[in-house]
């Protein structure tokens, strides 16, 4: 299946000072794929997020989104345009509701508009009602809804994890970019994300960039795999060819870390 | 002497509690809903008031529109007052909004002109010309009370009538808020109180939120503004100092913030502290001269202050899960 | 001309002033995160220290200083202990400490008025006694303040270059539990930080004491937003600029009254000037002219 590129990123820069954090970094990400951005700890993925998602100014490149130029764009215009972001650390609304949570996030609400608070009630009333619906399924999806009108702040780090997860997809959106999902989740919760997330771009057609360190988990899931170190990208490519790559043997071997083969099923 | 059996005393007090509890809502908004730092809330409240004041005086308008241009002037000057600051972290944004409403007094007592300078509205029309702007509130207030007076007998006074306006304008001030605060547009101000970054990662206009924040709580102190000149009929820059700000601050924290109920009992148990202890001859105020009076009064207020923040940081009200003030 | 030259020593006043009361801001809220709204009143209760010691000590201006610095000193530390510890272990947040800064600075400023009454006070120094530098005019108490605060600008400043303090005190602004591994004596130096702002504090309001020819209790409050304008302009965190913030915002104050410059600013819109310093800083360049620019 040969699809257009959704997210183009062209020769991206930012410096912090001397420090050169994203040095004309380049990929694509394919419509409907799963890609992981992987790479040693300091690499610039986190920042190439930022950048992407309108966080973070860029020192030169640019960004598309579809046939949109997002390079200056803000962060709530990133998301309008259907790419949705999550955070390493979770960062779930702690004084809300896990429900008033998902709900927040639900995109085209009549009701955010303080017009539409007076004169088109109606309206608001029943975008609410749907945006509740949708909620609940997504509340179903993770398995939260037990707590789903607890305060957020009373969840477990995992449970949280969970509810940044499914708040990310309340705006139906187009793309995501998943900052280590995986990241401190037990086993058990890490196959659950794992299987989440392959049934988002099977079942929902949702494309989805994800930075992992979990190289097993981006080794069975991903179809592309992008690889980041010093700020550059030294490797793109399917999992096989990239574990191949010799730059990025070095890259990680550097880090002691071992890239495993896709083929294996790990303990 | 024995002025708690005074009911004239009482209305007072409960004046003084309804419009702190319509400047204790709208700082709520700003703050307990949507993070915002403001200590420059006072100016608002003297927006209003001059805005009223000047314009029946200097155009000869009618009172009434007078006051509803004075709500409406409040937007664009919380506009200008957020358009620079509200970027800014918490306690630079509270540095900055402080600096702005001591523009706003310095401005008031300096240009003379358009507001009667230091010595307040009485000057208005110029020095040595007694103003009043206040006539037609008199007048309607006069035209309620005769007609309530074979009902009521002597509790039919300015005061009762003003406590009945003041509070039923507060009550619908609390329901609206509520209303806000409730509702979709409440619930992005809220998360942006919480995690600003994440609010905007999932598509909401931050600034814009905190701008309307910003505006309607403006708006509110405002008519808490336009209600101080009526009662009054007469003010000057010194009763916009920043202290009052600080006062709107107790007010709020008293309540609880982030609960739009507890702002009236705020309100309350301030105005009795307030004005009791102005007008209340019991001990230990008793023993003492009238300025002693009032500077042991603030020490208490600030004694009071520091105490919540060390042991009920919430509030007398609010739930600890519910707590704003980390 | 002449009116110039007199503006630009006022103005050195003032900054100095601003200066010394700048210092003491700018390391606690630096360091210790606290924007301390008390700070004005702070200095208050040093020129008023000041006033009582002196006349305790027989009209001794000499007394009275060094008591004002020293009694502000301790009432800094002292509140350390009663307020800012206990907070801090309730890890109290920003907001938190904001208001008892306020309300603190209500106790403050309220316990002096109670004390010496609202009256408008003086030093006991003649003030009819007036020294002429060639245009420019400075009673006898100017000139003292002037002194005085050139020498403690210098002495801050070398205090900050040459000891050990100046290194402890920026090891803590950047994380208190990374500096406690290091081997640094958190609560110490915590209350090092809190006996220099307070005796500076104490300075500042003597100097102001000595400036203005009289002075009531609303003098700290008064001061406050220049103070912060000062802080801002020079950076946050930064001594140095604190003290530098200081004397160019003294300096902008009275010289922008200057009629050379387009009529200049009524007299008495010379605090509208701090304020606009302040607010204008933190929009254009937050971090001010000595800072480091802040990632979010």
């Amino acid at each position: 299946m040969s699809r257009q590129p959704l997210l183009r990123v062209d020769a991206l820069v930012k410096h912090f000072g001397g420090l050169r954090a994203v040095d004309h970094a380049a990929f694509d990400v394919t419509e409907g794929t799963i890609t992981a951005l992987i790479g040693p700890n300091g690499a610039g993925k986190t920042t190439l997020f930022n950048l992407v998602s309108g966080f973070l100014r860029e020192d030169g490149g640019s960004v598309h989104f579809g046939d949109q130029d997002i390079t200056r764009a803000a962060p709530h215009d990133v998301a309008a345009v259907g790419l949705i972001r999550t955070f390493q650390q979770p960062r779930v609304m702690t004084r809300m509701t896990v429900r008033e949570n998902l709900h927040l996030a639900s995109k085209d609400q009549p009701g955010e508009q303080l017009r539409n608070l007076f004169i088109n009630r109606r309206a608001t009333r029943r975008r609410e009602r749907e945006v509740g619906d949708r909620a609940e399924d997504l509340l179903q999806l993770v398995d939260l809804t037990r707590v789903a009108d607890d305060y957020a702040g009373t969840l477990s780090g995992g449970q949280r994890k969970l509810l940044e997860f499914a708040r990310a997809l309340m705006p139906e959106p187009r793309m995501v970019l998943l900052d280590e999902p995986l990241a401190g989740v037990n086993p058990t919760l890490g196959r659950r994300l794992e299987a989440m997330i392959e049934q988002l771009r099977s079942e929902h057609d949702v494309t989805i960039l994800v930075i992992e360190h979990d190289l097993p988990a981006v080794m069975r899931i991903s179809d592309q795999v992008v690889v980041m170190s010093d700020g550059r990208v030294i490797a793109e490519g399917r999992p096989q060819e990239v574990r191949r790559d010799q730059a990025v043997i070095d890259a990680y071997l550097g880090t002691h870390a071992d890239i495993p083969d896709p083929g294996e099923d790990l303990p | 002497m024995n002025a708690i059996l005074n009911a004239q005393f009482w209305f007072f007090v409960g004046i003084t509690a309804g419009i702190f509890t319509i400047l204790g809502l709208g700082l709520q908004l700003q703050f307990g809903y949507a993070g915002l730092l403001n200590f420059g809330h006072v100016a608002f409240m003297a927006i209003g008031g001059y805005t009223t004041a000047i314009l029946v005086v200097k155009t000869g308008m009618s009172l009434w529109i007078a006051a509803v241009l004075a709500l409406l002037v409040a937007v664009p000057f919380s506009l200008l007052l957020g358009l620079p600051t509200l970027r800014l972290r918490a306690d630079y944004l509270a540095m900055t909004t402080l600096a702005f409403a001591e523009i706003v007094r310095y401005v008031a007592i300096n240009e003379e002109g358009l507001t009667g300078g230091s010595q307040g509205t009485i000057n208005l029309a110029g020095v040595g010309t007694a103003t009043n702007y206040n006539r037609e509130w008199l007048a309607m207030i006069g035209t309620v009370r005769d007609w309530l007076e074979p009902l009521l007998g002597d509790l039919a006074s300015r005061d009762f009538i003003m406590l009945i306006i003041v509070w039923t304008v507060a009550i619908a001030a609390i329901i609206l808020v509520q209303y806000l605060v409730r509702s979709p547009w409440g619930r992005v101000l809220k998360s942006i109180r919480e995690e600003e970054d994440a609010a905007a990662a999932l598509g909401k206009d931050v600034f814009r939120f905190k701008q309307q924040a910003l505006a309607i709580g403006s708006v509110l102190g405002a008519l808490a503004g336009v209600f101080h000149a009526f009662q009054f009929s007469f003010f000057s820059p010194a009763d916009f100092v920043p202290i009052v700000t600080f006062f709107v601050w107790m007010v709020i924290i008293l309540g609880g913030t982030a609960r739009n109920w507890g702002v009236p009992i705020g309100a309350a148990v301030f105005a009795v502290l307030f004005a009791g202890t102005r007008f209340l001859d019991v001990p230990p105020f008793s023993w003492l001269e009238s300025d002693e009076r009032a500077y042991l009064r603030m020490i208490i207020i600030g004694l009071a202050l520091i105490l919540l923040m060390m042991f009920r940081p919430q509030g007398v009200l609010g739930k600890r899960e519910e707590m704003v003030l980390e | 001309m002449s009116e110039l030259l007199q503006l630009i020593v006022n103005g050195l006043m003032t900054g100095a002033i601003l200066a010394i009361g700048a210092v003491g801001v700018t390391l606690v809220l630096g360091i210790l995160r606290l924007l301390h709204v008390a700070h004005g009143d702070t200095i208050a209760f040093g020129a008023y220290a000041g006033l009582l010691v002196a006349s305790a000590f027989g009209d001794n201006m000499v007394a009275g200083i060094v008591g004002a610095i020293l009694a502000t000193a301790v009432l800094a530390v002292g509140l350390d202990y009663i307020l800012w510890r206990p907070l801090r272990r309730r890890q109290a947040g920003l907001v938190s400490l904001l208001l008892t800064s306020i309300g603190l600075a209500l106790v403050l400023r309220h316990a002096i008025f109670w004390v010496v009454g609202a009256n408008p006070r003086q030093y006991p120094l003649d003030l009819l006694r007036v020294f002429e530098l060639g245009p420019v005019r400075l009673s006898l108490s100017q000139v003292i303040a002037l002194v005085l605060a050139s020498a403690s600008i210098l002495l801050v400043g070398w205090l900050f270059a040459r000891t050990n303090i100046g290194k402890r005190m920026r090891a803590l602004s950047d994380d208190f539990s990374l500096a406690a591994v290091v081997g640094i004596d958190v609560n110490r130096t915590i209350l090092l930080i809190w006996a220099l702002s307070g005796a500076l504090a104490g300075l500042a309001g003597v100097l102001q004491g000595l400036v203005r020819n009289s002075f009531n209790p609303n003098l700290g409050f008064q001061l406050l937003l220049p103070v912060f304008a000062a802080v801002v302009l020079g950076g946050i965190g930064s001594a140095y600029g604190a003290l530098a913030g200081g004397l160019i915002l003294g300096l902008a104050m009275e010289v922008a009254t200057w009629d050379g410059l387009l009529g200049g600013v009524p007299a008495s819109y010379k605090q509208v000037v701090a304020f606009a310093v302040l607010i204008l800083v933190l929009i254009v360049r937050p971090e001010g002219v000595f800072g480091k620019a802040e990632l979010r």
